[in-house]
């Protein structure tokens, strides 16, 4: 039958395309196999603990509730700041020279790489209430961020920041500079090129890139502890209220993990145009 | 232009009506010499003018901005706004050149009809198959209303018939055209169809220059060049 004879070709033109490709050694699959399941198998474990009758009651609570908030905005909040600043900064760091494009990526790069309380502990030198600028900051305008929403926001910025930086200054080295060089040739301003080619031509780096910042907010709990504290209702995040309630209520922690699983696969999947590498292909 | 990279001794001159060939082997430097020409690259000894305009001129600390040239060049790889339709191409160059966000809808319909675009003006750049690439190129470049035009081997990309259609469209363009016109190309046969003139270059250096029915009889008839533009053998 028709149908019957489309399955065949499907399946043999799957076949030829395997044969193609050649089979991968077996030790690559091996090792792969127990990479993947070093990430699944926790992902797992959370879901095997789901109890599946009262999660929607536990995410119901009103401190649950209160901790969804506040990480929606602070993490929306971070996202579009890192956004305005992020993809200049991104701009520099691709189309610098020298020394001094290397200097301030070495910049962008430390927090992905410092402890995340290191970092609190950096933010609370800087704008504490004693700190370098939080002194002065206090002195002339009488309030001060760390244990505030607005330390939360910064903390977030801190750390999620280069991984926005970070994706759009790896699509800028790749493409757009061959597009500014014939908007030049067509007359356009340096003002122009930047608005009309350069971020269209990498706008789903972008877009990338900000789902990542935004992500990494949302997830950020060591710097946000140690700057902002954990007062619930106010500085009291997502990550926050699930560390303090693993000891005194399990089963909310889970279901506050489960949750944010869920919120993380549904962004991802959205994107999954950008992790095929689509970005490399946009014109 | 390359890093290290150096002309010597490159001295021409494009007339308005009488387009110049540029010919030469892979490295000769035929691309880094239209780069300087559009100021993509800055020159760092020599002249560069158009008519009486200064437009590169490193002992008179003078350089003038690609942006401000009033040359429009037409890359061998296109280099089209892929994200953009072919109208909006289009649009760009315009607006780019008369600073304004209105376009006037007779002269980006007069190009659309002139290079055969005009079925597939809302389609995205980033579709269109490598004819209609190069012709949307080309045409960008004129609607940017430019002084001087620079083709950077505009035909290596196409096969047989997109080529055919695309030198129909250029030789058009190349005629009408009132500036000077630079077309960098390896085909003999396109530099004798198209230009009056022609340069050969090699390793940075003017190896012969005059008609180009001349130029290319030159070149057939001294074979492979050495390294150092010496004929070989």
């Amino acid at each position: 039958m028709a149908g019957e004879h489309l399955m065949s070709a499907q399946r043999n033109e799957r076949t030829a395309a395997k044969l193609a490709t050649g089979a991968r050694p077996v030790f690559v699959k091996i090792l792969a196999a127990i990479g993947l399941l070093f990430l699944v198998a926790p992902i797992l474990g959370i879901l095997s603990r789901v109890h599946w009758l009262s999660l929607w009651s536990q995410l119901a609570d009103p401190a649950v509730r209160d901790a969804l908030i506040l990480s929606a905005w602070t993490s929306a909040a971070t996202t579009i700041i890192a956004v305005v600043v992020g993809v200049p900064l991104a701009l520099l760091l691709a189309r610098g020279h020298g020394w001094t494009a290397g200097f301030a990526r070495a910049f962008v790069v430390l927090p992905l790489v410092l402890p995340p309380v290191v970092s609190g502990v950096a933010l609370l030198a800087l704008l504490g209430r004693t700190g370098l600028i939080g002194s002065r900051i206090d002195t002339w305008f009488g309030f001060t961020i760390p244990f505030t929403q607005v330390a939360v926001v910064v903390a977030q910025l801190f750390v999620a920041l280069p991984f926005l930086v970070i994706t759009v200054e790896g699509a800028l080295r790749t493409k757009g500079r061959h597009l500014e060089q014939a908007a030049r040739t067509l007359g356009a301003s340096e003002s122009r090129i930047m608005w009309s080619v350069t971020i269209p031509a990498v706008r789903t780096a972008i877009i990338a890139g900000a789902a990542l910042c935004w992500a990494r907010a949302l997830g950020e709990f060591g710097a946000t502890v140690t700057f902002a504290g954990s007062f619930p209702g106010v500085t009291q995040t997502l990550p926050i209220e699930v560390y303090y309630s693993l000891v005194t209520q399990p089963d909310r922690a889970i279901a506050i993990s489960v949750l944010m699983i869920a919120i993380c696969v549904v962004v991802l999947v959205s994107l999954r145009r950008s992790w095929s590498g689509r970005f490399l292909r946009d014109t | 232009m390359q890093r290290g990279s150096l002309f010597l001794g490159v001295n021409f001159t494009v007339a308005p009506g009488k387009p110049l060939a540029v010919l030469g082997p892979n490295g000769s430097g035929k691309s880094s010499l239209l780069h300087a020409l559009s100021g993509l690259v800055a020159i760092r000894a020599g002249r560069i003018a158009l008519a009486s305009t200064t437009l590169d001129a490193p002992s008179e600390r003078c350089f003038v901005p690609p942006a401000q040239r009033r040359t429009s060049m037409v890359f061998q790889d296109y280099r089209l706004f892929g994200w953009l339709t072919v109208r909006a191409n289009l649009e760009f160059a315009v607006r780019t050149q008369t600073r304004t966000t209105t376009v006037d809808a007779t002269d980006i319909a007069e190009l659309l009809t002139r290079f055969e675009l005009d079925q597939i003006a809302e389609q995205r750049a980033s579709v269109l198959s490598g004819g209609q690439s190069q012709r949307l190129a080309i045409a960008r470049a004129l609607a940017a209303r430019p002084e001087m035009l620079l083709l950077d081997e505009p035909f290596s990309a196409l096969d047989r018939v997109a080529g055919s259609s695309v030198r129909a469209a250029l030789g058009e363009t190349i005629s009408d055209f009132q500036g000077p016109v630079v077309l960098v190309t390896h085909d003999l046969a396109d530099a004798q169809r198209f230009c009056d003139q022609a340069i050969l270059l090699d390793r940075g250096r003017i190896q012969m220059a005059g008609p180009v029915d001349e130029v290319v009889k030159g070149i057939e008839s001294a074979g492979p060049l050495e390294r150092d533009g010496t004929p070989a053998g």
